[in-house]
């Protein structure tokens, strides 16, 4: 197994033709321009596996808070421990939606633990059939792996948990218990499948190595330009998750004679706003980690500068968005919110894609990036 | 009141936008002149090849390329296109919206007529592709039954305002591409397997309940002749692209929805008669062909069918006779690819390049047009 402390050794040599290039330019002028390994190394070692680490944390937090809920004399504070920590696993998951490559592209995880889009609603219509049948081997362990992924995951359980009209763990009467039951198996199945996405990066024979180790023995990477395009083809998608998720279909269903009602994720706990931002905030993190901005061309500083303003324009309308959509939906300062969300989001998703990721040599195609 | 600035298209903020867009494209290099752009020889001046692209200046456009690979003509577009249908005795073409398409735009190979543009009915979008009726008198194309999350075939009137006339079932979720065969009467789709939600733009639907196929369907009753499915340890690759020869063999290239690491092989072919079988290289290419095959196209004379995989750099030539690869043309995002004659095809790329491949050792012809992103789709008119 290769090591941190050899992986940084090597890449510190590959950093060598940077640091010559770059030692008779002014000091002050000096980007950190890191190698397309260095982006990687630290895309995986500074963002992805620490998220994935907080992502168990959190799930294990809510599988314990669940199996609470269910015993018997359950109080409010129990629920109110249960629903925090499903917030807290929704924005744990926001930071870590847009990585679709690796141990989540497998065994239908990334679906397993987020059922979205759900255009027809096919979650709640699976939970009502499983709920009616009430069949106890269901609720044995590894049981709900085997049924669909609409209800594995955080849509599913977002369903139970956010029912006013039956709260888990109030009613001692069989319906009831097996409604909370079914909730305590779906969290403990996002636990396992999260485990397991955290055992694929870091266990043995670890994606983390394969990503750290292209060459011409790795059947995933030949060379550290394909592992970087990962990386970035991931930035590119969480911005493309972002406005296509929460910013499109509001202005789309708004723009209608009567306006229509859009489904937005996480709407019933009211944590869409909450699930935005912790991708937003992860986005821009990651951009930050691969140092990619030191890839503005030197003709167009201004780039420079929109950059920094338009991530926290981005955050500061996000912050505001469910508010707007509760108490002002369609308004002026609504629209302009969404419209200013998809300027920016565009705006930086095309500066990362046309300009810096080609500056830094990395080749993302027309058609290999979004294919169809 | 608080002024929106970001709908608007005559505020100072959009300018800011214009600028901030305007300045992206001014960073690359200017644009030859097109017409200097040609092989040597005499300059060709009727189109020989058509496809979608994006323009240098981010604008999109289908592109009619002469057979010197010279761009003969550019008709905007208002988003982004994806394939073109061919009605070569009319020289009429159709170029489809990319999947949720919610237009297409007829046009004449010659410029002779004002192009027409048209559109799904609103709860339908289109995926990109589509054919014309060997008559030329109807244009089919693949669709998606919003409310359903079916999948369906539009029957289109060809002769004055494609009109609507009907629709038959695709026989399965995200019908791709829709190709005729040889008799004129039997139409095969490419049922992806799964849906997206046109509210959501292109996010996948229930991956993990894929059942993509190849239906064989009759164009006279859209009646169902055969579906061909997939063994359920692969169902996660998508029937996407088709290319038949004469006697009736449908071949396709496929995308792995899965991880790449478990991604099987993504070619393969079928019949009326004969279920898919996916072809098996000595050497494992699925996984090197990074999951995802783009286009295919079969050589004229029906022997070779080349499959694009724009995301490993590679177009692969395999032998419909012996079902071995048998060639390989490394293109750097290269996806579109059109038969040129005989065994020999003529393929382009995302970065602009059209390179015609010959046979035997007569080295490739190349032509670049910078700044321009040809997408997925490249066809012989």
């Amino acid at each position: 197994m290769i090591s941190n402390r050899l992986l940084r050794m090597s890449l510190a040599a590959a950093m060598g033709a940077f640091v010559v290039g770059l030692a008779a330019a002014p000091a002050a002028a000096l980007p950190i321009r890191k190698s397309h390994a260095t982006m990687v190394l630290d895309a995986v070692d500074q963002f992805i596996v620490p998220h994935i680490q907080t992502l168990t944390q959190k799930t294990a937090r809510m599988n314990a808070a669940l199996q609470a809920v269910c015993k018997e004399g359950a109080d409010d504070a129990t629920r109110r421990a249960a629903v925090a920590s499903f917030a807290d696993t929704v924005r744990a998951w926001g930071s870590l939606d847009f990585i679709r490559f690796g141990p989540v592209s497998r065994n239908h995880r990334l679906e397993r633990v987020l059922f979205w889009p759900d255009p027809r609603a096919t979650t709640s219509r699976q939970l009502n059939g499983l709920l009616a049948a009430r069949k106890p081997e269901l609720l044995e362990a590894g049981a709900l792996a085997k049924q669909s992924v609409a209800v594995q995951g955080l849509t599913a359980l977002e369903v139970l948990l956010f029912d006013e009209k039956a709260p888990l763990g109030a009613s001692t009467e069989e319906t009831a218990r097996y409604r909370c039951a079914l909730a305590s198996a779906i969290a403990a199945n996002i636990d396992t499948v999260a485990s397991e996405i955290s055992t694929g990066w870091t266990g043995e024979d670890s994606f983390r190595l394969k990503i750290l180790t292209p060459g011409s023995d790795n059947a995933l990477y030949q060379d550290a330009s394909e592992t970087v395009r990962d990386v970035v083809k991931a930035i590119a998608t969480g911005l493309d998750l972002c406005k296509n998720r929460f910013v499109t279909p509001e202005l789309t269903a708004l723009d209608e004679t009567p306006p229509k009602r859009v489904r937005l994720p996480f709407e019933r706990a009211e944590l869409t706003g909450e699930f935005l931002t912790s991708s937003l905030v992860a986005l821009r993190d990651l951009f930050e980690t691969t140092g990619l901005s030191a890839y503005v061309p030197a003709d167009k500083p201004w780039m420079t500068d929109f950059l920094p303003k338009a991530w926290k324009s981005l955050l500061a309308d996000a912050a505001r968005l469910d508010k707007l959509r509760a108490t002002e939906r369609g308004s002026e300062a609504h629209l302009h919110a969404l419209r200013k969300m998809r300027f920016d989001l565009s705006g930086i998703r095309l500066i990362i894609v046309k300009e810096l990721a080609p500056n830094a040599e990395i080749v993302l195609g027309f058609n290999e990036l979004d294919g169809d | 009141m608080l002024k929106s600035y970001w709908g608007s298209t005559n505020s100072m903020a959009i300018d800011r936008r214009h600028f901030l867009i305007g300045s992206l494209v001014a960073l690359g290099a200017a644009r030859s002149a097109l017409a200097a752009e040609g092989l040597a020889g005499a300059a060709a001046t009727e189109a020989a090849y058509a496809s979608a692209a994006r323009r240098p200046d981010g604008t999109y456009a289908v592109l009619l390329i002469a057979a010197d690979g010279k761009i003969l003509r550019e008709i905007p577009l208002s988003a982004r296109g994806h394939d073109v249908a061919i009605e070569h005795a009319s020289r009429r073409a159709v170029v489809f919206g990319r999947r949720p398409g919610f237009f297409a735009l007829a046009f004449d190979l010659d410029g002779r007529r004002e192009p027409e543009v048209f559109a799904p009915p609103a709860d339908r979008h289109f995926y990109g592709h589509g054919f014309f009726s060997q008559d030329g008198r109807l244009l089919y194309t693949s669709e998606h039954n919003v409310e359903s999350g079916e999948g369906v075939i539009g029957i289109y009137d060809t002769s004055g305002g494609w009109r609507r006339i009907g629709e038959f079932p695709s026989y399965g979720v995200g019908p791709h591409e829709a190709i005729m065969l040889a008799d004129g009467k039997t139409m095969v789709v490419a049922n992806g397997g799964f849906g997206s939600d046109p509210a959501t733009g292109r996010e996948s639907i229930d991956l993990a309940g894929m059942e993509p196929n190849m239906a064989f369907v009759d164009l006279a009753t859209g009646s169902l002749k055969a579906s061909h499915g997939l063994p359920p340890e692969i169902n996660m690759l998508s029937v996407r692209h088709l290319a038949a020869n004469a006697k009736g063999e449908v071949w396709f290239g496929g995308q792995w929805q899965g991880g790449l690491e478990d991604s099987p092989e993504l070619i393969g072919r079928a019949s009326l008669d004969k279920s898919i079988s996916i072809i098996e290289p000595a050497d494992p290419m699925g996984v090197s062909l990074k999951g995802y095959i783009g286009s295919v196209a079969m050589s004229a004379d029906g022997r070779y069918l080349a499959a694009s995989a724009p995301r490993a750099g590679r177009i692969v030539y395999a032998d419909t006779e012996t079902g071995r690869i048998v060639h390989e043309v490394k293109i750097e995002d290269g996806c579109g690819i059109a038969e040129s004659g005989g065994s020999e095809f003529v393929m382009s790329s995302g970065h602009g390049v059209v390179r015609f491949e010959h046979d035997g050792a007569r080295a490739p012809d190349m032509l670049s047009f910078t700044g321009t992103e040809f997408d997925n789709h490249l066809r012989r008119v």
